[in-house]
């Protein structure tokens, strides 16, 4: 049996726990623990990591795991990237300075999304003055193209895009040659 | 400036149509669609004018086994593909041009009398074709909406620089949608254009096959596909 991973990663309380849930055929397995940071509006948040999983019909295994959301454990965010097939970061728009938010994975992840397919998942992109648009130019400057899509974790089909489309950069990657650890 | 006029066919066929003379760079500068006036050429579907104005050529717009009474080259069949009709409009333009130059007003020139046939349609016109888009950035929402397809293309194009052909063939998303795609783009000044030499290098052949459909058929990426439910 061959295991994958996919990480999940992002500000705390954007949706991490709830997207894994959403696709994982385990209940996702949490370390919430109660918040004490009065900047994120929840009363858990994550601070080790979440995990859920999806059995292939190969009997392959691909596993999501959800970072603990806080910069302060940026180290454990690469440690877990590795050999990640991609990276999906989410993003809470109702935030105070959402795009400050993503500078954080952006530095925290550095040199892996070189060679790691990324997706941005905009979470209450209805919320706050950030425009979904804003997110795309904010990476132009910086000479990235990465996807940018609206979500609302609680819906399934919103997680699946992500997904969805994080396969399709892989597939990119595969064909390139730049993905040695899979296949 | 030649002058095309559309008649009888549907809105889609329309936009393609008119996206394919915008998007080929030198369609773009010898055609142009008219809405009304006189014209050149009239593309025809079924419900379009049986006789045209003399000096004007008429193509038909046609499903594939319906115009076995006419001139084969006369005819633009369904679906309807940039490249072709590209060569018929080259084709006509080099036909009208004969046409006036050495026949009498009445008489009607024919894209397919074997003179015209014979000239080759302009070599800048078939590589515009070939001429290789690239973006900058993600697409705005406007133009992605929530099109699986256009997102699709634009995470081809994140990573690579391609023609319209090869957008196609590579991401498995038919022809058209590419170009209303990249049309969408260009309305908003985010295509980069390139010669051929900026294109990536075609995939290693052993997957090439797989990555021509829109899910690898087997492998990691299929089985996680299906996981999914997707
Ligand atoms: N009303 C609303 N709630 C949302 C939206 N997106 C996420 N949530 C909620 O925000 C919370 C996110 O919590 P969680 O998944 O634990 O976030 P994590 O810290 O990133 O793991 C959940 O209760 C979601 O239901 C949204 O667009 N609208
Ligand atoms: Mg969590």
């Amino acid at each position: 049996m061959k295991e994958y991973k996919i990480l999940f990663s992002g500000t705390p309380g954007a949706g991490k726990t709830t997207a894994i849930g959403a696709v994982s055929e385990i209940p996702p397995v949490v370390t919430d623990v109660p918040n004490t940071d009065p900047g994120y509006a929840k009363a858990y948040t994550t601070v080790g990591l979440d995990y859920g999983q999806l059995t292939l019909d190969t009997g392959d295994c691909l596993r999501l795991f959800g970072t603990p959301g806080q910069a302060r454990f940026d180290f454990l965010w690469r440690i877990l990237g590795r050999n990640a097939l991609g990276l999906i970061i989410l993003l809470d728009n109702s935030r105070p300075n959402p795009l400050a938010d993503l500078e954080i994975y952006i530095n925290g992840f550095g040199e892996a999304l070189r060679s790691m397919p990324c997706v941005i998942g905009v979470g209450r992109h209805d919320q706050g003055n950030t425009a979904l648009d804003d997110y795309g130019l904010w990476l132009m400057e910086r000479n990235m193209i990465l996807p940018v899509l609206p979500v609302d974790v609680r819906r399934r089909a919103d997680v699946v895009l992500l997904i969805d489309v994080l396969l399709a950069e892989l597939e990119f990657h595969i064909r390139k040659g730049e993905c040695s650890h899979v296949e | 400036m030649w002058k095309l006029k559309l008649a009888g066919l549907s809105e889609t066929e329309q936009a393609l149509i008119r996206s394919i003379v915008r998007l080929s760079k030198d369609l773009e500068s010898s055609w142009q669609v008219v809405d009304q006036g006189a014209c050149d050429v009239v593309l025809c579907g079924t419900h379009g004018p049986a006789m045209v104005m003399p000096g004007v050529l008429r193509i038909r717009v046609a499903e594939p086994g319906e115009h076995s009474t006419e001139h084969m080259h006369d005819v633009l069949e369904r679906p309807i593909r940039a490249e072709r009709l590209i060569r018929l409009l080259c084709q006509s333009a080099a036909a009208l041009t004969q046409g006036r130059a050495s026949s009498t007003p009445s008489s009607t020139p024919s894209i397919s009398s074997p003179v015209v046939a014979e000239t080759p349609a302009p070599r800048a016109m078939h590589g515009s074709l070939h001429q290789v888009a690239s973006i900058g950035r993600w697409p705005p929402q406007v133009v992605l909406a929530k099109n699986r397809e256009f997102i699709r293309l634009a995470v081809v194009l994140a990573r690579a620089s391609l023609s319209v052909t090869e957008l196609s063939r590579l991401s498995g998303v038919p022809m058209e949608t590419c170009i209303s795609f990249l049309d969408a783009l260009e309305e908003r000044s985010l295509v980069r254009w390139g010669g051929a030499e900026d294109a990536i290098p075609p995939p290693p052949s052993h997957l090439q096959e797989s990555t021509e459909h829109r899910h690898f058929g087997s492998g990691l990426l299929g089985s996680i596909r299906r996981a999914l439910g997707i």
